[in-house]
């Protein structure tokens, strides 16, 4: 194991950034520790990296307790969200001032920045100072900067979200070239799950100081164990709707926020002690199908090429639908008029249920799923 | 068809240009009004501050001791080098006139880099350093600020003279070693540069020490520079506390000889020589404006503070 924390608790003042953390990170993993602002996620890696001190807790680093270990002592290096550049000095003495610190001889320096810089295509701007760089050439310097120390983990800090939109998809690969020429350990903060999802080999994902589920992306795709993580993982995000029964418990439960229009119920295959309960559909399992069980409203459609992305209604719910581009689909989507009727079909067992208070994935399944007839109390729409 | 709707376009096009260019030289004819006022306002600021420099050199050329009034018509008249090098000389030699030029170059020198040195630790300690009572210290420290210097000279005074420190060199220059404004001034510049980038530093392997020798400080060089100016400006002027401190005339710095030419009694001022002494001190700080030029401008715009 390259990393494992134990127990580690951060609070600042009465707030407490991280919240009783357990984790093991294996040699040469791609880690991504995946979370909104506020999760906890940038504390925990600069606890990693010694730059914030603890309150309890225990971190090992290659087997070696870090505690109270000076930050360049740790084998580790960090790569900045802001590159954090020295902008006094040249590209080539911010790659050297650490082996420089190490006291290593010059043609060794020399021959290590020079390495470095080809591999990752900066050895023209060795010459140059920070500010007469681009954000994309800054950032490879930051990762030349850590590379050149060889260190034993890799601590990157949202490395590419000061970039735009298509470079950031460009780093993104050179990120994983990186990881394979290195075969290092790298532990990856992020909040964006498109990042999470196409970088890591498994992700960590955070929510206010916890760690809420780890896994493969894979995994915390098809099953998040948490109402969170399904809602977090996953473009467009998956639809959460809460159902509640007429009574403590029961096996059939309804959309609660539907008071007008139409509406639509669960049936599990077992009952369940709760007034209320969570049930999630990712917008890629809403077919569209003339004898499906959901009767929705079309509202409008967004063309992203290949998936087709519709917001529809019931009731007062908004869902959102990701369908693959057909003709079908196209001419009932983009030619459909708003506030005409559509019907969707889903598999029941594609349905998620969550624990309403907890936000805990629920052992029981969907047994069945039909749309609602108006309600007595209905109040026409338009 | 299509053309048509071309050229129809084009026209209204060229239409809404001509309009756009006419607006444009009303707007220019108003702006030119408004430049040659800046302009001649510009001129007139410069008149009235090279005036005295400009009566200055007139004197300093003279041998005359008296101020012509009214002026002559040729201002030239009676000036010449070897007038100049003449007032120079009896200059020098009055007195212990090149002592009080060296005392003035130490207690300066002196002050100026230990209160920039003690400035901008300060500064940096206060801006990244967590220790107890951070925030305390730092707002008395820069509660000082806000006490006019004369209302703390008669207590500074009685304390020099109860240590023994009046008529001395530490009795100027200790009390001026460390300066509030420095130390404000490079605690604001500290605090605008990303933590980051320290932290990288830390993981470089810098200890804090080398952290603010080689990162921090080389990053705050407009700081240094603006804080090197006013305190080398404030020091080399400064006026009162000599006068306060020293009553012995082999300790006196510029001002307070420039302040003993100007007449002990009033009854004769020596106006080339006074005005030869003028020039000598203000040697040093043209030597420095022209070395500094660009960081003058820099310090003021950085600091916001008038020269």
């Amino acid at each position: 194991m390259s990393v494992i924390v134990k127990n580690l608790v951060l609070k600042f003042g009465d707030a407490t950034a991280i919240d009783n953390l357990n984790m093991e990170i294996g040699d040469g993993e791609f880690a991504v520790i995946l979370g909104p602002s506020g999760s906890g996620k940038t504390s925990f890696l600069r606890c990693l990296a010694g730059l914030l001190n603890y309150d309890s807790g225990e971190i090992e680093i290659n087997g070696k307790s870090m505690n109270g270990v000076y930050p360049s002592d740790r084998n580790v290096a960090m790569v900045f969200q802001n590159y954090a550049l020295y902008p006094h000095m040249t590209i080539y003495d911010n790659i050297a001032l650490n082996l420089r610190m190490k006291g290593l001889e010059k043609s060794v320096i020399d021959m290590k920045v020079n390495d470095v810089s080809k591999v990752l295509g900066i050895d023209q701007l060795l010459k140059r100072r920070p500010r007469e760089i681009s954000g994309g050439q800054a950032q490879r310097v930051g990762l030349a900067r850590a590379m050149v120390r060889d260190p034993a983990v890799y601590l990157m800090d949202e490395p590419l979200s000061n970039l735009d939109a298509k470079f950031r998809e460009e780093m993104r690969e050179e990120l994983k070239r990186f990881h394979k020429i290195t075969g290092k350990t790298i532990v990856y903060v992020t909040h964006d799950q498109t990042e999470a999802m196409s970088l890591a080999d498994r992700i960590v994902v955070m929510d206010q100081g916890r760690k809420i589920q780890e896994g493969s992306p894979k995994t915390l795709y098809d099953n998040p164990e948490h109402a969170f993580v399904a809602g977090f993982v996953g473009t467009p995000p998956m639809n959460i709707f809460r159902m509640g029964t007429s009574g403590e418990s029961g096996n059939f439960y309804e959309l609660e926020e539907a008071e007008s229009g139409t509406s639509f119920g669960i049936e599990l295959s077992g009952k369940k002690d709760s007034r209320k309960i969570l049930a999630g559909i990712r917008p890629s399992d809403l077919t569209l199908d003339p004898e499906g069980q959901l009767e929705l409203i079309l509202e409008s459609t967004e063309f992203l090429g290949p998936t087709l992305n519709s917001y529809v209604r019931i009731g007062t719910s908004r869902i959102s639908v990701a369908v693959p581009r057909t003709q079908h689909n196209e001419e009932l989507l983009m030619n459909g008029k708003p506030g005409s009727k559509l019907r969707f079909r889903i598999a029941p067992d594609r349905i998620y249920l969550f624990d309403e208070s907890s936000g805990e994935r629920l052992s029981v399944s969907v047994r069945d799923v039909r749309t609602l007839p108006k309600k007595a109390t209905e109040i026409p729409v338009e | 068809m299509e053309t048509f709707n071309v050229t129809k376009e084009k026209k209204k096009k060229n239409r809404i240009k001509r309009v756009a260019t006419e607006q444009n030289s009303a707007i220019l004819s108003i702006g030119r009004v408004k430049k040659v006022a800046i302009q001649l306002m510009m001129i007139l600021a410069v008149v009235i501050y090279v005036l005295p420099f400009y009566w200055m050199m007139l004197k300093m050329f003279r041998t005359s001791i008296f101020a012509h009034f009214p002026p002559n018509l040729n201002p030239l008249s009676g000036t010449s080098l070897s007038n100049f090098v003449q007032n120079l000389g009896s200059v020098w030699s009055f007195g212990s006139f090149p002592r009080w030029y060296f005392n003035s170059i130490f207690v300066t020198l002196i002050v100026l880099f230990s209160s920039v040195f003690v400035g901008s630790i300060a500064g940096y300690a206060f801006a990244r350093l967590n220790f107890r009572g951070r925030e305390m210290i730092f707002y008395t420290v820069l509660g000082t600020l806000m006490i006019p210097f004369p209302v703390v000279s008669v207590a500074s005074y009685v304390f020099m003279l109860n240590i023994g420190w009046l008529s001395t060199y530490q009795g100027i220059i200790i009390p001026e070693i460390a300066s509030a404004l420095n130390v404000f001034l490079f605690r604001q510049y500290f605090l605008t540069i990303p933590k980051e980038v320290e932290e990288a530093a830390k993981l470089d392997g810098l200890n804090p020490f080398q952290i603010f020798t080689k990162i921090s400080a080389p990053m705050a060089k407009p700081a240094f520079a603006a804080s090197f100016i006013y305190t080398f400006i404030g020091s080399w002027n400064n006026f009162l506390w000599p006068l306060m401190v020293i009553h012995s005339k082999s300790l006196y710095t510029l001002p307070l000889v420039l302040n003993f030419f100007k007449g002990v009694n009033g009854i004769q001022i020596y106006w080339n020589e006074m005005m030869t002494v003028v020039f000598l001190t203000l040697l040093p700080t043209l030597i420095i404006y022209a070395i500094f030029e660009r960081y003058f401008v820099e310090g003021i715009s950085f600091t916001g503070l008038k020269g």
